[in-house]
């Protein structure tokens, strides 16, 4: 009895470990997609107006999605409206790639939660939208906390205003602007009891390592538009997340139209 | 008879009055266990001579015989019971008759062993026992009371593996668990996949899918009645099992003969010792990384206190806990989350008509996530905290049962507490909110004969919530039955069942991240409608036993969450939630053999689920992630003799309905360096994930060493290794440099072929 049961045992110990693949590639159906325009748009004080918009693609339909080249793009504030012509031609000192811009000479102005209005046709159709663009917020201060293993996490305070909801993105990088990102946090001020405000990241840092550390003021579009992406891109893998939709804020189309504050600061050797 | 007669004596208790009239006399009385006090439902009983004249016992164990002469001998039977005869003559007004149980195998009831079934008005409605659980096979060798309800018509499961309920359409957060009558918050261990009650302790469990008692509310689409073992008041009984991933341990037995008695049942997962084993052995090695502890364990206490013939005390508590832990260089995770509930019930026979019952309970359910990163730290809470006061009296008149009572709750919502701090002081900060609301319910109810065929249930509920602002509303239930013939039944019922305190769930697992919250300004009380007609017979000498029943459901109110609501460290919940409708339709088919050597059912369901929501899916009508249309379920069991018992499952059900992305764009984002690729979702739950289907077998052998009893039960999940979905992701394939080549769908798969050897004992 003894011996059949350790074979008994044995066999099924085998078994289990007869772990097959719980993965695999499937074929799947997906109904025709009708390649709805995409815009970014970013209203950088300083900046010239820049607008990049082509057609989100079915999901398995190739790699590259198609620009949109004759569409008529312009934003209008304060009464002035500003012609956005197509041009893909990249320029010095863009970070981003756009297909419509302004005259270099006309750039965004410094007027804070005035809106600006976007007009963008395509075949035809005008889609609308208005954004604003949020105070600067600087940083107070950083700070930076390193442990026994020389791996360092970086904080930052600043000022909250008490009286108006707001909404931030904290960024950090390593080494530079445009290495890896070690954080990307979006947070709203319910977090914050007063205007003594401070965010920090997790031991991302080497000690010694350069980072760059950006805080971004956001439109509330801005953060719905930057959360429910994060959520679209959770709920794509994981069985337990919230179905999530875009949320656009140009009605009638996927996108982003907002301005955008930030203040940056260089951290050298993180200690 | 050598070597079967259990050594176990069980008593029935029985109080009897007789009343005689022109005819003859009036028998009634109502049928215990006296092991444990607990009433026996469905005991057959008929006359010894005039073999027309029988009845069976009600769900309180209660049972009336008109017209009975004095010359006459009752008889009396129950499954797990020996029969005893009583002359008439001999019955006084109380009399107490102690019996030697046989095994259950031994016993034969005769007569049509469904007769309670076709007599009771009760439709809509399984009853299961844990012998019967323990007969099938179960994944891991857990034997799980919850996942075998789900092999019963009108149920769903929420996913491969999980113990959650989706009944005839209802959300997982519409259940009612109640353990001893004490509300349960959370039914499940380990992510939904075993449920909290350990079947050493369970005596049985009554779920309602429709045609509720007016004696239940709180809940749209389900009860799930959890009734324990009481214990055995005569002997000690040692009861246990090892299994591949747990272990149990049930004591049982008297602590003062014949006044207090009880049982405690624990059980324990044991993978972290091996864990802890394996992150020993790599300690110090690079690129390994930490294997989270996980384990679960519970205790189950009961005890009752006889008081007098007419008085009993019955304690019940339960302690359950999830632990999760994770420890490595950087970080410090520990998450726990359990239930916690204790009730005493006062029972009092104020005579052989009358019963009071009166309960005090309280329940409680919390997730503690505490994370320590170096000099900082953070600790989460959510829970519910329920104090609760009950009380029933129930009235037998000649033809007229009555039950009346009371309820009434004062509820604790923890939502999502959040407290942060660094050990330099400059951070800290707290956050969550504590909520508070009192609920209860009046009702009334009669079981009454009308005219010679029709049996009706009445009863009306009248129930209230106060948070913020007063809600109540009238619960009105009917249940109809009319006897087309001996063995056939006509039943038609309709529920109106109100919903207060709401489940934030927004997947198809039972998370212990879950938040209840209760109605107040928003969300809304949830109310749904139900109808059922249906008809039941037994058929072929009663070997077997029919029954079709068709549903409609429409559910007012129901909740959802807008598309990325924040569930998660949100004190705000009530911004997240979307009020809609909802319905379910459909019908259900049952056919099952009780007796014999081989027993078994096959159930199949037809069923429809939609949900509206003016803020989801554009306002359109979408089927519930668990809208099944095909849903069957095939169960066998067959004694081969008194060691061996094989048994069989077999399930079939239509894909879940998910939501797949359709397209998708590149999100160049505010740095331009890293465009990501973003899903983007059309409709809700407009795909369907292949059919699910699955068989697991079971062999069971008992043997009698010299100390008691003992079995290996050998259990085989998914015999046939099918690859079930669980979920479907989309995924993007890069080269060696990172740029995107293609983009490809990928199946997910929980559980292969799983074998497992379980030993139980019995000493």
């Amino acid at each position: 009895m003894v011996t059949k049961v350790r074979y008994l045992l044995l066999s099924t110990i085998a078994l289990l470990l007869f772990q097959c693949d719980f993965e695999k590639e499937v074929a799947i159906n997906l109904p025709q997609y009708d390649n709805t325009p995409y815009v970014e748009c970013y209203l950088e004080p300083g900046k010239p107006f820049r607008l990049l918009a082509y057609r989100s693609i079915g999901y398995f339909d190739g790699l590259i999605p198609t620009p949109i080249t004759d569409a008529v793009v312009s934003v209008t504030h304060r009464g002035v409206t500003v012609a956005m012509p197509y041009d893909n031609i990249p320029k010095d000192g863009d970070i981003r790639y756009y297909n419509y811009r302004s005259n270099d000479s006309i750039t965004v102005p410094m007027h804070y939660d005035e809106a600006f209005d976007l007009s963008i046709i395509i075949n035809g159709i005008t889609y609308h939208s208005v954004t604003t663009i949020r105070p600067f917020v600087a940083i107070d201060s950083l700070y930076n906390v390193c442990n026994e293993k020389q791996r360092c996490q970086i904080g930052l305070r600043f000022k909250d205003q008490v009286n108006t909801v707001d909404f931030y993105r904290f960024l950090t990088f390593a080494d530079s602007l445009g290495g890896d990102i070690k954080q990307d946090l979006l947070l709203n001020d319910e977090l914050f009891d007063d205007e003594n405000a401070g965010i920090a990241g997790g031991y991302s840092f080497n000690e010694g390592q350069s980072a760059v550390i950006r805080l971004y003021h956001l439109t509330k579009e801005h953060y719905d538009f930057l959360v429910s992406v994060k959520n679209s891109q959770n709920a794509n893998g994981n069985p337990f997340a919230q179905p999530a939709s875009i949320k656009s804020n140009i009605p009638g189309i996927l996108g982003i139209f907002t301005g955008l504050t930030y203040d940056s600061k260089l951290e050298e050797h993180v200690q | 008879m050598k070597g079967i007669v259990r050594t176990c004596v069980f008593c029935l208790f029985i109080l009897l009055a007789q009343e005689s009239n022109a005819q003859g006399y009036r028998i009634e009385g109502i049928i215990k266990d006296h092991s444990d006090s607990s009433v026996m439902i469905g005991a057959v009983i008929h006359l010894k001579h005039d073999k027309t004249t029988g009845t069976t016992t009600d769900e309180n164990g209660h049972f009336i015989l008109d017209n009975v002469q004095h010359n006459e001998v009752l008889i009396i039977e129950n499954v797990g019971y020996a029969s005893v005869e009583i002359p008439i003559s001999k019955i006084t007004a109380r009399t107490s008759i102690y019996l030697k149980s046989i095994a259950r195998d031994e016993i034969i009831v005769e007569g049509n062993p469904y007769k309670e079934q076709l007599e009771s008005t009760q439709m809509s409605t399984i009853t299961l026992t844990t012998k019967e659980a323990k007969l099938l096979p179960a994944l891991f060798g857990e034997v799980d009371l919850l996942k075998t309800l789900q092999l019963k018509p009108g149920i769903q499961s929420g996913g491969e593996g999980s113990s959650g309920l989706y009944v005839r359409g209802g959300g997982a957060d519409q259940n009612l668990f109640l353990l001893d009558g004490i509300t349960v918050y959370n039914p499940s261990h380990l992510f939904g996949f075993f449920s909290v009650f350990n079947a050493d302790a369970v005596k049985n469990i009554t779920l309602y899918k429709g045609g509720f008692p007016a004696m239940y509310g709180g809940r749209l689409s389900s009860v799930v009645d959890v009734h324990t073992n009481k214990g055995d008041s005569s002997k000690y009984i040692v009861n246990g099992g090892i299994g591949l991933i747990s272990s149990r341990l049930a004591l049982e037995g008297p602590l003062v003969k014949g006044k207090l008695w009880g049982i405690v049942a624990v059980r324990r997962t044991y993978a972290d010792v091996f864990t802890r084993m394996l992150n020993k052995a790599n300690e110090g090695k690079p690129n390994y990384n930490t294997i989270p502890d996980y384990y679960f364990y519970d205790v189950n206490l009961q005890l009752t206190y006889k008081m007098n013939n007419r008085n009993h005390l019955h304690f019940t508590g339960y302690l359950g806990r999830d632990i999760f832990k994770l420890k490595n260089e950087n970080n410090s995770i520990a998450f726990s989350w359990g239930n916690t509930l204790g009730g005493v019930s006062w029972v009092r026979d104020i005579d052989s008509n009358t019963t009071l019952t009166t309960t005090l309970s309280a329940s409680d359910y919390q997730y503690n996530l505490k994370n320590d990163v170096s000099s900082y730290n953070f600790k989460l809470t959510s829970g519910i905290t329920d104090y609760g006061v009950t009380s029933q009296l129930r009235k037998v008149f000649k033809k007229h049962t009555f039950q009346t009572g009371l309820q009434l709750n004062r509820y604790v919502f923890n939502i999502s507490r959040l407290q942060a701090a660094s050990s330099d002081g400059k951070v800290n900060f707290s956050n969550g909110s504590k909520l508070f609301g009192t609920g209860g319910g009046l009702y009334v109810n009669d079981v009454f004969n009308w005219r010679a065929r029709w049996i009706v249930n009445a009863g009306l509920r009248w129930s209230w919530f106060y948070r913020e602002k007063f809600y109540q509303g009238l619960e009105p239930r009917l249940q109809v039955n009319y006897r087309l013939k001996e063995r056939v039944s006509i039943k038609a019922s309709y529920s109106r069942m109100y919903q207060y305190i709401h489940l934030a769930n927004n997947s198809g697992a039972s998370l212990p991240t879950d938040i209840w919250y209760p109605s107040g300004n928003i969300p809304s009380p949830q109310r749904s409608d139900q109808v059922a007609l249906g008809y039941e017979l037994s058929f072929l000498g009663n070997k077997l036993f029919f029954s079709n029943e068709y549903y409609y459901k429409y559910m007012k109110n129901v909740l959802d969450f807008r598309d990325g609501a924040q569930l998660f460290i949100n004190d705000s919940l009530q911004k997240e939630f979307v009020l809609g409708k909802g319905e379910s339709y459909g019908a259900e088919f049952y056919i099952e053999k009780k007796q014999g050597k081989t027993t078994g059912w096959i159930g199949y369901t037809l069923s429809w689920t939609n949900r509206q929501f003016a803020e989801i899916n554009h306002g359109n009508w979408f089927p519930a992630r668990y809208d099944r249309r095909h849903d069957v379920s095939v169960v066998l069991v067959h004694k081969l003799n008194t060691r061996f018992s094989f048994s069989g499952t077999f399930v079939y059900g239509t894909g879940q309905a998910v939501s797949l992305p359709v397209g998708r764009f590149y999100l160049q984002d505010v740095d331009g360096v890293r465009p990501s690729n973003v899903p983007v979702y059309t409709e809700r739950n407009g795909f369907r994930l292949p059919a699910y289907h699955r068989m697991d077998i079971g062999v069971v052998y008992h043997f009698k060493p010299k100390w008691g009893e003992a079995d290996l039960t050998l259990s085989i999940y998914n015999v046939y290794n099918r690859r079930n979905t669980y979920f479907i992701y989309f995924e993007e394939i890069k080269n060696a440099n990172g740029i995107p080549v293609k983009y490809v769908a990928k199946q997910v798969s929980l559980f292969p072929i799983i074998p497992t050897l379980t030993f139980n004992f019995k000493w």
